[in-house]
């Protein structure tokens, strides 16, 4: 057995806690080893300091006395967000989201409704300004050249 | 404790110093970031002289939202014949041939039928106000293409131009806003084919509207109607011409402007000029749905009526009708009738530039 190993467990002996093997096996070490004697040796005086020393009972309600002269720690605000269970934070976030893009939408719906649509006379006369222009997209206003209807402009 | 900071110093240096030469290696061999009008003009070209067919794939924004087509294109000498293979127009022919284009339905008829005019590059105008720039090599269509992007007053434009023939094999437009207007990417091509044969482009129809250029003055004096002249538009766009469209329903004038890629049109006519209106309505893009003009549609102006005119624009005390917005596929409109006159700007300007132009227009 090893000093460490004996020292780990000198209190331990010191109070008559082990078995008897191992209490065996930390007495041969002893009969071997000066230092560890002596650390048991100090071991000893320090109870020998501790036993006179009287047991006191602590005065009833002393700590619910000490518990409230503890002063609250002050966490920062946003302390408590951060602390709530994080399915709740996933949820409120996604609401945020949803009702977010509701409105956006119905905002955009609303623009929309607000304006009329162009009549296919003009459509036509912005397609052809279009397809005067370099790089003209043929296809793109091919599409849309065919997806005219008969509208005609009448106010 | 120095000399060990002075090393790691070294050594982040010269790690930043190895990545920075592969960065611009890279740069520099791709060719990204640099200047490429010069591409730009060269694509312009081969949409003329190339010779090609494929299929094709178009997204456009319409009033309904965004519509994706395949169509089977074949183009070359400055003409074209596409027929769309899905949606709505399945069947449809659409042919373009010297200035006219038209469309042919799936027997064979003859339907819609315009004028359009050759779109050159003007090639000042653009400078001024385009800046195109090369960012790097993408593959389209299975071909080699370099990627040009451009920005100017009208907007966003995406060019994939082949290495090989200089055609644009993707085009892709975004308004000012940042929002897709259309974009066209062909799916196949075959650069080894003969342009489409010539064909006998259909007379126009009987009573059908001819478009001729003309000055202001003459287009003043061929109409009864006031001819207002645009007194102001947002800065690069420049007046391309003045038009006279004539039918037997109804003669428009229209002032034409552009930023060198995108038109900015500026309509006039008669108030109540078509035969047989009343009771017509504006209807949805296609005939879907029919809506009926309201108060709560239109949009009183006084705001810009009390708003101080451009230097230059003759103030007129004469009662102005209410001032319209419209929603069109391309671009939008604003619309408002000056005495016997109805103004339509049309282009993808926002809702107070389109106002402003019609404040300043000028009588004269």
């Amino acid at each position: 057995m090893r000093c460490a190993e004996v020292r780990e467990k000198l209190t331990e002996y010191q109070l008559g806690l082990l078995d008897e093997a191992e209490a065996e096996t930390l007495r041969l070490h002893l009969d071997d080893c000066a230092a560890c004697r002596e650390e048991l040796a100090v071991l000893e005086r320090m109870d020998a300091l501790i036993a006179p020393a009287e047991r006191v009972a602590a005065p009833e309600g002393m700590w619910l006395a000490v518990h409230a002269r503890i002063k609250p720690r002050h966490s920062p605000w946003w302390r408590s967000w951060m602390e709530a269970p994080r399915p709740a934070l996933a949820m409120a976030a996604a609401l945020l989201l949803a009702v977010g893009g509701i409105w956006l939408g119905l905002r955009g719906m609303r623009d929309d409704a607000a304006y009329e649509v162009l009549a296919s006379d003009y459509q036509e006369q912005q397609i052809v300004a279009q397809w005067s222009q370099p790089l003209a997209d043929d296809a793109a206003l091919g599409v849309i050249y065919a997806s005219l209807g008969g509208t005609r402009e009448t106010q | 404790m120095t000399r060990r900071l002075l090393t790691v110093l070294t050594a982040i240096a010269a790690v930043t110093a190895v990545l920075l030469a592969a960065w611009l290696t890279l740069r520099l061999t791709s060719g990204e970031g640099e200047d490429a009008s010069e591409l730009v003009r060269s694509a312009r070209a081969a949409l003329d002289t190339v010779a090609v067919r494929g299929t094709v794939l178009t997204t456009v924004r319409t009033l309904d939202g965004e519509r994706e087509v395949r169509a089977l294109m074949h183009r070359g000498e400055g003409r074209f014949t596409m027929r769309i293979l899905s949606g709505p127009g399945e069947g449809t022919q659409v042919r373009r041939q010297g200035e006219a284009v038209w469309i042919e339905g799936r027997e064979g008829r003859v339907g819609r039928r315009s004028e359009i005019g050759v779109g050159e590059l003007d090639s000042d105008l653009l400078a001024r106000n385009w800046d195109f720039v090369s960012e790097g090599t993408r593959r389209v269509a299975g071909r080699v293409t370099t990627l040009v992007r451009g920005a100017g007053p009208g907007g966003g434009l995406t060019l994939a131009v082949d290495r090989e023939t200089g055609f644009p094999l993707h085009i892709s437009r975004t308004d000012p806003r940042g929002r897709l207007v259309s974009e066209t990417t062909w799916l196949d091509a075959d650069f080894s084919v003969q342009p489409p044969a010539l064909v006998t482009a259909p007379p126009e129809a009987e009573g059908g509207p001819r478009r001729r250029s003309v000055t202001l003055a003459e287009a003043r004096a061929a109409v009864g109607f006031v001819v207002y002249e645009p007194g102001w538009v947002p800065e690069g766009w420049e007046l391309h011409g003045w038009y006279l469209q004539e039918s037997p329903r109804m003669t428009l004038v229209q002032a034409r402007f552009s930023d060198g890629i995108r038109p900015l049109v500026v309509i006039q006519r008669e108030a109540g000029q078509e035969p047989g209106s009343a009771g017509a309505g504006a209807e949805r893009l296609g005939g879907e749905q029919r809506r009926e003009r309201s108060g709560v549609h239109r949009q009183r102006d006084e705001e810009a009526r009390g708003r101080p005119r451009e230097s230059g624009s003759q103030p007129h005390e004469r009662p102005q009708r209410p001032l319209e917005h419209l929603r069109g596929t391309g671009a939008d409109a604003s619309r408002r009738q000056m005495d016997g006159t109805v103004v339509v700007v049309i282009g993808p300007l926002s809702r107070e530039e389109r106002e402003r132009v019609l404040d300043a227009m000028k009588a004269p």
